[in-house]
């Protein structure tokens, strides 16, 4: 028995590069005009600029060019019939339609110049517009001469891949950030002009010149415009405010909007009054001042989430459409038009979309985005699958039992989305207003009893100006500015959350679960031994070309590890995930996967990272692999003293004293767990009242992750799909995360801190009007101070402590 | 019109002026914060990220594209 040891990693580090997309070319390099690719689709990519005269791109960014997707199964021609292309188009009359596709892969400027030069590619494309922070493209092209579908797969070809599915489908987002442009643009504009106004009548307490007798003369004209300027303010830009707390007061409990929208009504009430019996100028510029500047937070917000956060429920995950049969004839169906009895034909990689039985063919149903268990489920005629399975294999027949959005899962889905939604962004703002109103109104009834004996005509003027300098404007500003910038740099350094809940949710965190494989191994690059009958340059040849075909990350490893290797043609290739592959080359058949799949017995122990080869049915050695574990791992590890800490892991145990090296003594470890158990243990830790951070890699602990109070997916590539968590982190920030925690608990203290400072200009404002003596002007300074202030505040503080943090431990 | 008698002295609208000022500089914005909203409901600000890359790239020739 020989070994030959192959090691991956030294031989990577003499790889050239793809001229195209920059990524590292195994041996099967494309030649192509003097320059090399690694794979053909590069090339192509690079032929079609070249011919159309669009070598520019190249440019602009070394290696921007992004690597298209090689499979084959880009069935876009459920685009062309008619209801499903009604659906997805904006637009279409005289021949010239515009859609809107989204494009997760745009990341540069050269995908931005190579997007809008599409009319220049194909001369039936009018225009194309990128827009970049929402990572879409819209196009308008002549409908007679090219289809929607061979636009997606145009797309598709040069490595832009559209994604179509039903989130895709939602368009109610760009009104709503529209109305609140309006709304804020509006109150702008009557703040400036409502402060020209005022200006004059602020002068007044502090001179006594003879102006007076003319500005006397004619305030109605200063004090009628001001008036007249807040309307708009009041009926148009400040209503979402008085909606929420509306809200919030028919569902029975107080959030913080609610002591705002009393703050302007009083404010616009006490000025309307004022004005009409000539008692003061009015607080409208106080009014505006106030809408102005919380509609700016709400703006930012807004901005943050839009380019930062993600939506990872269902509605991303599954496809628009899905091949109905009728009568013999295969249609492509949107889903919301599935009716239960209808049959559905499910290619190899496409979701079940509703819960159905199975009538023809073998099911193999992967679903490990649902229960997390990425083992391949058989299934017979007669047997219920749910919705949310991928098929793996051949095409099967189904009959509909359960509409879409009835099925199991999507209710699961919808409900678990809804609540999580539901616990608001700012849980802490929210819970401290229940005990600001209550005070504020202490010290209102206080105060009024007071001046009840001491000067009762006040009362009024003193209890009105307590509830308008109380507005708890600063308040309100504080936690979605700390929490958005913090969302930034969070963005910036590799972690992605869903929303500001998470962060709030992860300064809380108590226990951190790790999965072992994927998450603290490395994905990359791994030992790779080979052990059994001495292989022939012929016999590595095809297994390489068999591997070739498979996404498995061992089969990728090992791919990789066989470096100098050519690779010939295959036939027959059939992949079944979770046993093995298999493939004709030549006249020799070859197996390769578990024992069991290549013929032999399987052993007593299940231990994943064997890979055996059989030839000819004759077992002729096994790959075996070494877990490697990410650099850095055990420096990152000392980092999380705080922390109890957790391992969960399907393998067997035979990498426990290693981990016991890594990690500290109290750590738990847990092996040869099946997705079940995983989110039984984090159940039972939460049955403790632990908070847990589960971080994984989301194939085989979906469920967990999604039990977790915060359920962070480690991923090589952002763009892909992983269900219900919380948030994504990069691989390459791994080494970050003990920061990213403490950085949350920073955050949370940093809240407090703006706290502090809005409740300090409420002392201050309040000293003026418990003694009667809020004059507009006082109000006019103060409100908008504390609001500039604060948010001015949130922000330094908040870059401050990132530059201060050291982010890389290495 | 906006003349005050002031001890004997009479002051000739002078400062009538800010009221006009006042006036026509409002009409003003709000023909500016018109245009504004025209803007945007065409689209122009929903998206400001992508036309500051736009304007580096070079012009390419305008061909026309759509047939009468």
């Amino acid at each position: 028995m020989k070994s030959l040891e192959l090691e991956s990693n030294f031989a990577k580090s003499m790889k050239e590069q793809c001229f195209h997309c920059g990524q590292d070319i195994e041996l099967e390099e494309v030649k192509f005009d003097e320059k090399k690719f690694c794979c053909a689709g590069c090339k192509t990519v690079y032929e079609i600029l070249n011919t159309t005269g669009l070598e520019n791109f190249y440019e602009m960014n070394s290696d921007a060019g992004i690597r298209p997707d090689s499979r084959a199964n880009h069935h876009f021609d459920f685009l062309d019939t008619p209801e499903i292309f009604d659906k997805v188009v904006d637009f279409s009359e005289d021949g010239v339609t515009l859609v809107n596709f989204h494009i997760p892969v745009i990341h540069c400027t050269s995908c931005v110049w190579l997007l809008e030069s599409l009319n220049t590619v194909n001369e039936n494309i009018i225009y194309s517009h990128v827009s970049f922070s929402k990572k879409n493209v819209q196009i308008s092209f002549r409908q007679d001469k090219i289809k929607l579908s061979e636009v997606a797969r145009l797309l598709t070809q040069l490595g832009y891949k559209p994604a179509v599915s039903l989130h895709s489908l939602d368009k109610k987002e760009i009104s709503e950030s529209r109305m609140l442009m309006y709304k804020l643009t509006i109150a702008g504009f009557c703040f400036a002009n409502i402060m020209i106004l005022a200006f004059p009548e602020y002068t007044l307490p502090f001179t006594n010149a003879s102006p007076e007798v003319w500005l006397d003369g004619n305030k109605w004209f200063f004090r009628g415009g001001m008036f007249l300027l807040s309307l708009p303010v009041m009926f148009f830009s400040a209503t979402d405010y008085f909606k929420s707390a509306w809200q919030g007061l028919k569902n029975r409990y107080i959030n913080i909007d609610l002591p705002i929208a009393i703050g302007f009504w009083v404010l616009f009430l006490r000025s309307t009054y004022d004005i009409v019996f000539d008692l003061s100028p009015g607080f409208f510029d106080t009014i505006a001042g106030l809408a102005f500047f919380m509609l700016i937070g709400k703006w930012f917000q807004q901005r943050t989430y839009k380019t930062l956060a993600f939506d990872r429920d269902y509605k991303s995950f599954y496809p628009i459409a899905v091949l109905r049969i009728n009568q013999g004839v295969e249609e492509p169906t949107l889903l919301s038009e599935l009716k239960v009895g209808d049959r559905i034909l499910i290619r190899n990689e496409e979701i079940i979309p509703a819960d159905a039985v199975l009538m023809k063919g073998e099911g193999m149903i992967d679903n490990s985005f649902v229960t997390g268990e990425s083992r391949l489920i058989e299934k017979k005629m007669g047997d219920k699958i749910f919705a949310g399975g991928k098929q793996s294999g051949q095409a099967i027949e189904l009959e509909v039992i359960k509409e879409v959005n009835q099925s199991y899962l999507t209710q699961l889905w919808n409900k678990e989305a809804f609540s999580k939604e539901d616990s608001t962004l700012n849980k802490l703002t929210n819970s401290i207003s229940q005990y600001f109103v209550m005070i504020i109104l202490a010290i209102a009834v206080i105060s009024a009893v007071f001046w009840y004996f001491y000067d009762s005509t006040q009362i009024l003027q003193v209890v009105t100006a307590i509830l308008i300098i109380t507005c708890p404007c600063a308040l309100a500003l504080s936690s979605p500015f700390i929490l958005g910038n913090t969302m930034r740099v969070f963005g910036e350094k590799g972690l992605y959350i869903k929303s500001t809940a998470t962060i709030e949710s992860m300064a809380k965190v108590e226990n951190l679960v790790f999965d072992k494989t994927g998450t603290i191994t490395e994905n990359q690059s791994a030992q790779v031994n080979y052990i059994g009958e001495e292989l022939s340059e012929e016999e590595l040849a095809a297994i390489k070309s068999v591997m070739k075909n498979s996404n498995h990350p061992l089969s990728r490893i090992i791919y990789d590890s066989l470096h100098k290797v050519q690779w010939v043609e295959i036939s027959n290739y059939q992949e079944i995930v979770g046993k093995g592959q298999s493939a004709k080359v030549g006249s020799k058949e070859i197996k390769i996967g578990s024992k069991r799949f290549v013929g032999k017995e399987e052993d007593s122990d299940v231990n994943k990272t064997r890979v055996y080869i059989s030839i000819d049915s004759i077992v002729k050695g096994k790959f075996e692999i070494s877990n490697q574990y990410r650099k850095g791992l055990k420096e990152m590890v000392s980092h999380l003293g705080g922390y109890s800490l957790a391992i969960l892991s399907g393998d067997n145990d035979s990498e426990k004293e290693n981990l016991s090296q890594i990690f500290p003594d109290s750590t738990q470890f847990y092996f040869n767990q099946n997705p079940e158990q995983k989110l039984e243990y984090i159940e039972k830790e939460q049955a403790k009242y632990r908070k847990v951070l589960m971080l994984g890699d989301g194939l085989n602990d979906a469920g967990a992750i999604q039990q977790s109070d915060v359920g962070m997916v480690l991923t090589e590539d952002v763009n892909n799909f992983s269900p219900s968590c919380d948030a994504i982190i990069k691989a390459d920030s791994f080494l970050s995360f003990p920061v990213f925690l403490r950085f949350s608990k920073i955050s949370i203290r940093l809240i407090w801190a703006a706290f502090t400072l809005s409740f300090l200009y409420n002392i201050i404002g309040l000293s003026f009007a418990v003694t009667g003596n809020l004059e507009p002007v006082i109000a006019a300074i103060l409100m908008p101070i504390s609001s500039i202030s604060v948010v001015i505040f949130a922000t330094l503080s908040v870059r401050l402590s990132a530059l201060l943090l050291k982010w890389n431990l290495e | 019109m906006l003349n005050f008698q002031v001890e004997g002295r009479t002051f000739v609208g002078a400062m009538g002026i800010v009221m006009l000022m006042i006036m026509v500089s409002v009409t003003f914005a709000v023909v500016f914060l018109a245009l504004f909203i025209l803007g945007a409901r065409d689209g122009q600000f929903d998206e400001d990220e992508s036309p500051a890359v736009r304007m580096l790239m070079d012009d390419k020739k305008v061909k026309d594209k759509i047939d009468t």
